[in-house]
């Protein structure tokens, strides 16, 4: 009888894991950002031409959303619009992991997704000079270097 | 002969089962609304195939409903995103018929929960973004502005008893795949951070909160 079960045993955690999957995965989208030359990016000292020397082409270029009031509707605020646009325009460095596991056994399934990335927006001025630097870090870094 | 019809038959197969095979728009019209395959002719010959945690999404818009396959079936097989998106897809229907389910979605790193000490009134914007960094939304106005940092997370639990949707194609009883209970309970969660800014980029006030948002479902 004991024999038996033993067998029995074997058998069903044959069976478990036979029947147990999982899945272990990362998307990488964009290329790391060099944290290292962040410091030579100088607020009032650098310019356009020394960001993309350091970091390469953007992922995206923009300027901040301007929200108008309703008495600026008019051609004067329109301009205001304009050069508020202009005095925010934004370089922005993304790269992003996606990570997933997964996992079911039998009767149980465990599914875990983590997005996680790391950006760095550089303000610029009418005079395409640099005007604020913010960077987070949100993958690990040395791994993601 | 015997081969030349072997090959009828396979040809004849294939084109039932492909994207717009007998089979195929019988399930959509029939379940596929709630079938854990989801809408079998517009993933398969659809455009914009993309695979989500909740199972594969594509649109049909453009295509033809009796296309066989898609258009860009060799870029597909070819990718490397193809076998991510075979793997979701197959971990969104095991998910779907797994008795006991946990589901946890997380974006983002961790949002400020409390306002860092060095926010006081009058701080330039440019030491928040330097403490805080890249904010998720920074709206301008002409009489100042407002950032927003964020963190959103989920976590969901169900619990399924019943015969699976394919499983229940092989039981002969008449309903068998309506007889069910699904048992779902979900939790969203999201961190705020807000600051407010006056014209001269000076910080006016901050802002900071947490969202529970949960729900159970029968």
């Amino acid at each position: 009888m004991t024999k038996i079960g033993s067998v029995g045993g074997v058998f069903l955690l044959i069976g478990a894991v036979g029947l147990s999957a999982c899945a272990i995965g990362t998307q990488r989208f964009g290329r790391p950002i060099d944290a290292s030359r962040i410091p030579n990016v100088e607020v009032g000292v650098s310019t356009k031409a020394d960001v993309l020397r350091d970091f390469g082409p953007p992922n995206s270029y923009s300027a901040l959303p301007v929200v108008p009031s309703p008495p600026e509707d008019s051609a004067a605020g329109k301009n205001v619009l304009a050069s508020a646009e202009a005095e925010s325009r934004v370089f922005v460095y993304e790269y992003r992991e996606d990570s997933e596991n997964f996992f079911t056994v039998l009767l149980f399934t465990r599914f875990r997704r983590e997005v996680l990335s790391d950006r760095l927006m550089v303000f610029f001025d009418p005079d395409d000079v640099v005007r604020y630097v913010a960077f987070s870090r949100e993958t690990e870094g040395p791994a993601a270097q | 002969m015997i081969r030349s019809s072997g090959v009828g038959f396979l040809l004849a197969a294939s084109i039932a089962l492909s994207g717009c095979g007998l089979i195929t728009l019988m399930h959509d019209s029939v379940i596929g609304p709630v079938s854990p395959l989801g809408r079998i002719n517009t993933v398969t010959v659809g455009g914009d195939f993309h695979v989500t945690e909740e199972g594969p999404v594509a649109e049909l818009a453009g295509d033809s409903r009796l296309r066989m396959y898609p258009r860009d079936l060799f870029r597909r097989i070819g990718t490397p995103a193809s076998y991510w998106a075979a793997a979701q897809g197959i971990e969104a229907f095991l998910t779907s018929i797994s008795p006991v389910a946990t589901r946890e979605t997380h974006f983002g790193g961790t949002a400020a929960e409390k306002i860092p000490a060095e926010l006081q009134p009058g701080v330039p914007v440019g030491v928040a973004l330097a403490l805080l960094g890249p904010p998720d939304v920074w709206v301008r106005r002409e009489n100042g502005s407002f950032m927003l940092y964020r963190e959103v997370s989920d976590r969901s639990w169900s619990f399924y008893i019943g015969v699976p949707p394919p499983a229940a194609l092989l039981v002969p009883i008449p309903g068998i795949a309506n007889a069910r209970f699904r048992l779902v309970s979900a939790r969203e969660r999201a961190s705020k951070l807000m600051l407010f800014f006056d014209e001269h980029d000076a910080l006016v006030a901050a802002t900071a909160s947490a969202d529970d948002a949960s729900s159970q479902r029968e």
